[in-house]
């Protein structure tokens, strides 16, 4: 007797979200790069089609975060306070797919950077290197507005994906886009209904659909990834059920989240049983990862260079020759 | 040392000494009376306004209040200082003109269509007996010859005689020559004389129906003897101030003196709107022999002066669900003090004696074949879903949003409530006004018609946010954040705009929300559908009509057949009137609280799931609601 693995089929899709774009199409980027567009569940290759990779995309910053590991200025030392120059190193020494820019020093409390500075870092960026951009911004609603609106605005054409809007600050960052011609992570705290909930207010507003990226606001390893991963599990079976409304691509932010974590910063004198912080935060980084990924994520900020490495090669290994984009 | 001012604050006839000048707000604080200072007595809120009918008072000018209102006395009191000996009214806690939605004729007209039994056989009643006068050969005791006159028209049994009884007894037995009338309370198997008096006496015998929301109080005032509504009168639960919904009361009642602080203010809650109804009908309150009490369970714990701190902790057990009868001076309630007060029996700790009381108006126990739901949408949403068979009951945290707490203009359904509102083509508002008074605010009703008004005209979106596109020339500024102009200032009784804010309508959709997604659970915990269901019974302060399809349309009901909907107002009190006319009500709710399944939405994982669902206009899935789905695409 043969063993048949049971396979579900699903009535509907994961949209297919392109980032960046091409001098053809109105940017400057060299290539454009696309998530989304699966048919079955995460790496259930013998239940559907996936027809893009997860990607991998590394975080720069305008103002570099004061906790941050050692083990990140280790690796990039002073370019930490240069984004163009970080981003380069991203890119060339590290394989970074996307660059994000986190735009953390516009907060009216962490320094209050105007949002022509803010736009002069985002061009500075695209400027020195061809791969499709994030801009990543934070939870003060009126500063945040008028930094992205800017943003859209200096990079018209480039496809940058704005990250993020939130259900209760949606609609300026949201017109910009659609002006600009951008696309947009809708964010949204953990819950299946909050996150179908702004995509309705998003494409009521007649956002288009294949510009939405959603972040489930996931937790690192020890900080609620549980949780996380059976919200996006559900996310992700309910898009593929059919509900539209849920059939967007997502994005996750594993570097930001386990940087922050004690676990990953705690010196190894005071813990010397967790072993070398070398190393040990990259670890805390690729554990999040992976279950992230494995639970549908389409879109990774990773910070740790030796653990954007293992992801890499993770999903290379998984896909293997399937789908080569 | 100056002279001091005496200050009397109705309507709680509370008379303070204060010195000059003092602050009113101050003073009213310092009586410990519930007065709401929302901006903290910065004279910008409005909340803390009074009526002063008598007396000299310095008040600062406010734009909270326009002159018009000024000139008839109202002011605020965090900016009034005491000039003189004055008299000052609290508006908010004077009796709120509350109708009931139903009365006698809903009874006439559905006799054998409810579960409760509607005949006038009060267990307490007058009873005019003619004793024999003693003589050398019957020289029993007035009380034996009382018994003996009472054994003919009363199978005998045991009966006792209260203390109080036996000191009038042999005069009143003597006064009209042996022609007494009798107070006797047949409860809980046993059978007490409770008053007596001479037939010349000619007292009728009145019986109370009460039912303590945790936000609104109302009680009718019945005579036993026909069934007839003397007087009724509602407020708010004066018990507000240390909370708005029960677990917040009960947090409130943990610390040393607040279980006696909360049950004097229920307690001094009911004697006001006792002595507002006897004096309206023309009965002493000491004619009330008899009340019937409905609440929740936390509200009947503190009426009864018991903990409910175990109510709030899991596993969630209350001290009793079937309280016993108990004398009204053991209360401190200003009705005889040998009244019988008996409270509903709750089926446990969230689903309480308002619910079992209301289901004897609903016909939930007449059908074994139909299902039928009954909703009460109170502060503390109660559901019940089920027939004779069986029945499923669950509560949920609705907060007072309907009944006009919590909510910038909302208020109780009384005298200046807009109670329905209709926005026209060009986008103007029509409304409706209790009394066709100047316009104080919205209640339940207006809220609801509101809310699916903005909605369906496009002036919100689904989370309920303003649209700037078709909102815009009608939003105002207010401490609150940005409004929506409902009213202007000059057109509503306190000259201020009756604006609502985003917030007021989030947490007009939390309510909602927990209401329908309590539904919602409750089917499934039963394995039925929506459109299973046969008949839908609301209960709920709303005020005295509830618009059905609005409703449907912000989610707060399902998408089923609108015939399938009744509104009952308030049917706990209802309820507590069906108990007060015969005890044969009390074992009808006694069986109900046994025989009801109590499902605890609080462990229930997918509840939360459930709620957020429904935390949007009219929920995050549409295709659960097609009728509304049709009108939203025709507008979009
Ligand atoms: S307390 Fe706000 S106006 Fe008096």
């Amino acid at each position: 007797m043969t063993f048949e693995i049971p396979r579900e089929t699903n009535t509907g899709k994961i949209v297919e979200v392109t980032l960046g774009a091409t001098a053809r199409e109105g940017g400057t980027r060299s290539h454009t790069v696309t998530i989304g567009g699966s048919a079955a569940l995460p790496f259930h290759f013998f239940e559907g089609n996936h027809s893009h990779r997860p990607v991998v995309a590394m975080e720069v910053f305008d103002k570099a975060h004061p906790k941050f590991p050692d083990a990140l200025r280790d690796y990039f030392g002073e370019v930490l306070d240069k984004p163009g120059d970080m981003a380069k190193k991203c890119v060339s020494e590290y394989g970074a797919e996307l660059i994000s820019v986190r735009l953390e020093g516009t907060h009216p409390e962490k320094g209050n950077k105007s949002a022509e500075e803010a736009a002069e870092i985002v061009k500075q960026v695209l400027g020195s290197v061809s791969v499709p951009i994030i801009v990543t911004g934070h939870s003060h609603f009126e500063k945040i507005n008028q930094v992205m609106k800017k943003v859209c605005e200096i990079a018209e054409g480039e496809n940058c994906l704005i990250n993020y809007v939130e259900t209760d600050n949606y609609k300026t960052i949201a017109a910009a886009c659609i002006a600009y011609n951008h696309t947009l992570v809708a964010q949204s705290p953990i819950d299946v209904n909050l996150a179908k909930q702004l995509n309705i207010l998003l494409t009521d507003m007649d956002f288009p659909a294949e510009r939405i990226v959603m972040d489930p606001l996931t937790g690192s390893l020890g900080y609620g990834l549980e949780y996380t991963y059976s919200i996006m599990e559900r996310i992700r079976i309910d898009g593929l059920a059919g509900d539209k409304m849920l059939a967007f691509p997502m994005l996750v932010n594993p570097g930001y989240e386990s940087a922050l974590v004690k676990e990953a910063r705690a010196e190894e004198s005071d813990y010397p049983e967790w072993g070398s912080t070398e190393i040990r935060g990259a670890y805390w980084e690729i554990a999040t990862a992976m279950s992230l990924l494995v639970s549908g994520a389409e879109l990774l900020i990773m910070y740790h260079p030796k653990a954007v490495e293992a992801i890499k090669a993770k999903i290379k290994e998984m896909y293997g020759s399937r789908n080569g984009d | 040392m100056k002279k001091k001012h005496k200050v009397t604050i109705l309507p709680f006839d509370t008379i303070i000494e204060v010195q000059p000048r003092t602050n009113l707000l101050d003073a009213i604080n310092a009586a410990n009376l519930p007065l709401t200072a929302v901006c903290g007595g910065e004279g910008t809120c409005g909340e803390c306004v009074v009526q002063i009918t008598s007396g000299r008072y310095h008040s600062k000018p406010s734009a909270a209040l326009s002159d018009e209102i000024v000139s008839e006395g109202y002011a605020l009191a965090c900016q009034t200082f005491v000039e003189d000996d004055l008299t000052v009214v609290l508006p908010r806690f004077e009796e709120l003109s509350i109708r009931s939605v139903v009365d006698h004729e809903f009874f006439d007209e559905r006799r054998d269509l409810i579960s409760g039994i509607y005949e006038v056989d009060p267990p307490v009643q007058k009873i005019d007996l003619q004793v024999e006068a003693p003589s050398l050969e019957d020289n029993y005791s007035d009380l034996k010859r009382i018994e003996r006159a009472l054994g003919k028209s009363w199978p005998s049994g045991n009966i006792s005689c209260e203390y109080s009884v036996l000191k009038k007894m042999a005069y009143a037995v003597r006064k009209d020559h042996g022609k007494i009338s009798i107070v006797l309370a047949r409860l809980g198997g046993s059978r007490f004389i409770i008053d007596i008096f001479p037939q010349s006496e000619k007292k009728s015998v009145c019986g109370l129906a009460c039912d303590i929301g945790t936000s609104t109080v109302a009680l009718h005032l019945v005579d036993l003897s026909t069934g007839k509504f003397l007087g009724t009168a509602s407020s708010y639960n004066q018990q507000m101030k240390c909370g708005e919904d029960i677990i917040s009361r009960i947090n409130y009642s943990q610390k040393p003196g607040r279980l006696e602080e909360l049950h004097d203010l229920i307690i001094g809650t009911i004697n006001l709107l006792i002595k507002k109804a006897s004096e309206s009908a023309g009965v002493p309150p000491a004619d009330i022999y008899y009340a019937a009490i409905s609440g929740n369970t936390t509200m009947i714990h503190l009426f009864l002066n018991l903990n409910p701190n175990y109510i709030r902790e899991e596993p969630y057990v209350p001290t009793i669900n079937q309280p016993p009868v108990v004398r009204s001076q053991d209360l401190g309630l200003d009705l005889n003090p040998e009244a019988r007060v008996s409270c509903t029996p709750a089926v446990g700790s969230y689903v309480g004696g308002d619910i079992t009381s209301g289901l004897l108006c609903t016909p939930i126990l007449l059908d074994t074949e139909k299902v039928f739901l009954f909703l009460d949408a109170g502060t503390n949403g109660e559901l019940v879903v089920g027939n004779k068979e069986w029945l499923m009951t669950c509560a949920c945290s609705a907060g007072p949003a309907f009944e006009g707490s919590g909510i910038k203009c909302g208020m109780p359904a009384s005298e200046g409530a807009i109670e329905t509102i209709k926005i026209d083509d060009k986008g103007r508002f029509g409304y409706e006004v209790i009394n066709n008074a100047k316009p104080k605010g919205l209640c339940g009703s207006g809220l609801v018609d509101l809310l699916a008004e903005l909605f369906v005209h496009g002036f919100v979106d689904r989370n309920g946010k303003f649209i700037e596109r078709t909102a815009r020339n009608k939003i105002v500024q207010t401490e609150n954040g940005e409004g929506l102009l409902i009213v202007e200032g000059p057109k509503s009784f306190w000259g201020n705009d009756i604006v609502i804010t985003e917030k007021d309508i989030a947490n007009l959709i939390r309510t909602k929300g927990a209401i329908y997604s309590a539904c919602s659970m409750l089917l499934k915990s039963a394995g039925l559908k929506f459109h299973e269901i046969d008949s839908v019974y609301i209960a709920g302060g709303f005020g005295q009509h509830l618009d059905i399809e609005n409703s449907v349309r912000i989610g707060l009901l399902p998408d089923i057949e609108r015939a399938k909907f009744s509104y009952l107002g308030n049917s706990s009190l209802l309820g507590a009137y069906l108990m007060l006319l015969t005890d044969k009500n009390h074992s009808i709710v006694n069986k109900i609280a046994d025989q009801t399944t109590y499902i605890e939405l609080n462990t229930e994982p997918r509840y939360m799931n459930e709620f957020t669902g429904a935390l949007f206009l009219p929920h995050t899935e549409m295709d659960l609601f097609p009728s509304v789905k049709k009108v939203f695409d025709r507008i979009r």
